[in-house]
């Protein structure tokens, strides 16, 4: 990749549910203020693949994993890695929306409260700035004491990602975002994507091949637990190298 | 290649190549009937050409909505992408091809050619060019074959050495014996519109090197397209 810096980098990197190999061999090269996104039929390894950016494989019991990932040149699976400091960096979305049920403002504020800032005038300064990067300020601004759960999937999905935001993530981990969103919430999270990743490196792992296309500038195949095809997006959506991929996205497998 | 998961999808690109084959068909034949009117000065066989054209439009437009409705409902990418955008393109070089050879073929229902005016230009020469430069398109998208493709650009090249030299011929004619000067305005045209079919199959053939090897080689000199792929290299001149 020319004229991009890396900011995950992954080194032969297996992983097992027990006796099970989800991941083989994945080496691949993540770049930094980009969108990448990873595609593959259900199985294939992309979810447990993204949970490894973030150790959040660590919290299921059985899971073994060898090999590296680095960001910014660290190995995060170093023993003496703080996971928790790790995962402050590294702000993940998922398929469902998961606000605390708390009001608006709380939602946003938890993250930097728990980081130990208190001063109110800071905690609502950090506030306005995630509901605005999130895209969401002009809705919510009238009713931040209100119960994030009065929020709709849409508007629930954005709160989530300004409490991401909150934290002053480095990366954006994003399981399936828009999958159980209406077409216009998932346009309002697409063009959001297309916008926050001007400051951070975006990792997002998505069913809808369209919206790998339209939202993504790197993608990556997979294909039972194999990475099959890593390239920009717009060559693997117009002419792919692998002929597994190209019968994956042209819908001719099975 | 295997079929589509969704059988509707790979119907839609079945009937699409079948009918950008008929459409192609459709106007070979044209351009072989229009040259056998033309040579033999025979005005039943240009009425043909005539008719043969209310086809090929209807043709071009349920390709064209064809084309349209797949995008529309399928979202093709990679090779599927790259047949609809050809075969939409495809189309619209071919109707062209096809209006061209209707005005060949008014020109000959309009003009007396003198028996000795064809012998002395190199309009057979041509003609036969042409047919040569379709049947080879038309062969390198049903065998799916990127040589024939090239050689057809490389064919161009030799249409337009023939169009300057019928040029040449046609003035030094007019000026040498008025009475040659209808004919040979019209045979002027007919040689523009054969020149001009030639650079439509350049076209067709940039779409099918596109099509197959995903190279864009538009505006393009064919000694440069060559350097591109070694693999390019080897091209059936003859």
């Amino acid at each position: 990749m020319k004229n991009v810096n890396i900011k995950i980098s992954t080194k032969n990197l297996n992983l097992y549910y027990g006796t099970k190999q989800a991941l083989m061999d994945i080496t691949l090269d993540i770049p930094e203020k980009q969108v990448t996104a990873f595609i593959g039929p259900s199985g294939c390894g992309k979810s447990t693949f993204l949970r490894t950016l973030n150790r959040m494989n660590d919290l299921i019991d059985g899971v073994k994993i060898d090999g590296s990932v680095y960001i910014d040149d660290i190995n995060i699976y170093d023993k003496n890695i703080d996971v928790v400091q790790l995962r402050k960096r590294i702000g993940m979305v998922f398929q469902k929306s998961n606000p605390f049920p708390k009001s608006i403002f709380d939602n946003v504020a938890y993250g930097p409260r728990v980081n130990g800032i208190s001063e109110r005038s800071k905690l609502e300064e950090i506030v306005v700035e995630s509901l605005k990067r999130a895209a969401i300020w002009d809705e919510v601004k009238d009713r931040l004491k209100s119960s994030a759960l009065g929020l709709s999937g849409g508007q629930q999905q954005r709160l989530c990602i300004a409490r991401c935001l909150a934290v002053n993530p480095d990366i954006i981990l994003m399981d399936e975002p828009a999958s159980a969103l209406d077409p216009i919430s998932t346009s309002k999270i697409e063009e959001l994507i297309s916008e926050l990743k001007d400051n951070y490196t975006i990792v997002i792992v998505t069913h809808n091949m369209q919206q790998a296309a339209r939202v993504s500038d790197f993608t990556a195949f997979f294909y039972i637990g194999e990475l099959i095809e890593f390239d920009k997006t717009k060559t693997i959506f117009t002419n792919p190298s692998n002929k597994k991929t190209e019968e994956y996205i042209t819908g001719r497998f099975g | 290649m295997n079929d589509h998961v969704l059988k509707r999808f790979d119907d839609e690109l079945k009937k699409l190549r079948y009918r950008l084959v008929k459409m192609g068909t459709l106007v070979q034949q044209q351009i072989e009937l229009a040259i056998s009117s033309l040579l033999n000065n025979n005005t039943e066989i240009a009425q043909l050409v005539l008719d043969l054209e209310k086809n090929i439009n209807k043709l071009d437009v349920k390709i064209n909505t064809q084309c349209i409705k797949i995008i529309a409902l399928h979202q093709p990418v990679a090779n599927d992408l790259r047949l609809v955008l050809t075969g939409y393109q495809i189309n619209i070089y071919l109707e062209i091809i096809g209006d061209m050879t209707t005005n060949i073929t008014r020109d000959v229902l309009k003009m007396f050619c003198p028996p000795d005016l064809m012998e002395l230009t190199k309009i057979k020469v041509m003609a036969e060019q042409i047919v040569v430069m379709i049947t080879k398109l038309m062969d390198s998208f049903v065998d799916i074959n990127l040589n024939l493709a090239l050689d057809t650009l490389k064919l161009v090249g030799h249409v337009e050495e023939l169009y300057i030299e019928n040029f040449n011929i046609l003035t030094d004619l007019m000026k040498k014996d008025p009475k040659y000067i209808d004919p040979c305005c019209y045979i002027q045209d007919i040689n523009k519109n054969f020149q001009a079919i030639s650079q439509q199959t350049k076209s067709i053939a940039e779409e099918l090197v596109y099509l197959f090897d995903s190279k864009v080689i538009k505006h393009m000199k064919i000694e440069d397209i060559l350097k591109i792929d070694p693999e390019m290299v080897e091209i059936d001149d003859k």
